[in-house]
């Protein structure tokens, strides 16, 4: 034991040295900037990365959103808690002011980055975020409720996924292929995509958090 | 040139992160030390992305490393709810190990 951590410093810091050097010395490339300034007008969006997470590495963000819903599922798989502990109802009247409003300016500021997204940094993963944090908010001040039933529950977790599945294959009755947008409705389904994207991720986010009660067998 | 001192620093941040993850015995350390090495990860990717000429960075890394967050946010969710349930099983929070170590 007296001899693995230095050999492990050893071993670790030859792996990052390989890596800065490889990065710091390669071959400089240009980039694929050049790439997305041509064709972003296609794309349906006005600013570079969302058109690259959206559009044209669409499956990308596909299989992440999946990734996100497999971890919700393989959390809830997991056996409940032997013991809940009896959570004290939080009395505090600077929470009893302060939990409303901040709830309903982190729902506003979630709609405004999603829609802030075609044009400007923001989109889907920012606004869920924000609204993951608005339900984390209020599980922390005692104030959440139930989700609304089982079923309902999970077809919000879920809902992200099936509407980028959905609207990709429709994409495909136009003949480009599955998750190829004709130019015309880019932006109007892309916007789609993504408010579906906003609940879902927040959802997701949020039941990660929580433990992922609702969506399990409790 | 100056993307080489990010480039240094997140090769620094990604050898703390390993180095951790391999050497600390606690599971909770490990997974923390993993997100740290994540995040030496994505500040390459993104110190590697400005490009000389223009001013912007190019988007698609900076889109990796979006996708690259939320992936590492939903693991280490399921880490920590496995480690919680390993506690409860065993009452241990570190693999077993041999004898003598």
């Amino acid at each position: 034991m007296s001899l693995l951590r230095p050999v492990l410093a050893v071993l670790a810091g030859l792996s990052a040295a390989l890596i800065a050097a490889v990065t710091l010395r390669g071959p400089r490339h240009a980039g694929l900037d050049a790439a997305v300034t041509r064709t972003l007008e296609a794309s349906g969006v006005e600013h570079g990365v969302t058109a690259v997470l959206l559009n044209f590495r669409s499956l990308d963000t596909l299989l992440e959103v999946a990734v996100l819903l497999v971890a919700v599922v393989a959390a809830a798989a997991l056996p409940a808690t032997g013991e809940r502990r009896e959570r004290q109802p939080v009395e505090n009247p600077m929470v009893d002011w302060l939990v409303p409003r901040l709830v309903i300016f982190a729902v506003l500021m979630a709609a405004y980055l999603f829609w802030a997204g075609s044009t400007r940094s923001g989109g889907a993963f920012q606004g869920g975020t924000v609204l993951a944090a608005a339900g984390i908010l209020l599980l922390l001040a005692s104030r959440w409720r139930q989700p609304p039933g089982r079923l309902l529950w999970r077809a919000l977790l879920s809902l992200g996924l099936i509407a980028f599945l959905g609207f990709g294959l429709i994409a495909a009755l136009f003949g480009g292929g599955v998750l190829v947008y004709p130019p015309a409705m880019a932006g109007a389904l892309i916007l789609a995509i993504e408010l579906a994207l906003t609940l879902s991720i927040g959802a997701c986010l949020f039941a990660l958090v929580s433990g992922a009660r609702g969506a399990g067998d409790e | 040139m100056s993307e080489s001192v990010f480039i240094a620093a997140g090769a620094a941040v990604f050898l703390i992160g390993l180095y951790g993850l391999f050497a600390l015995p606690d599971l909770l350390r490990k997974i923390v030390a993993a997100n740290i090495a994540t995040g030496g990860v994505f500040l390459i990717l993104l110190a590697a992305a400005r490009t000389a000429e223009q001013q912007t960075a190019d988007p698609v890394p900076q889109a990796l490393v979006l996708t690259g967050i939320v992936i590492s946010v939903s693991l280490t969710a399921f880490a920590l709810s496995l480690l919680r349930r390993l506690v409860e099983l065993t009452g241990s929070d570190r693999l077993d190990e041999g004898e003598g170590e």
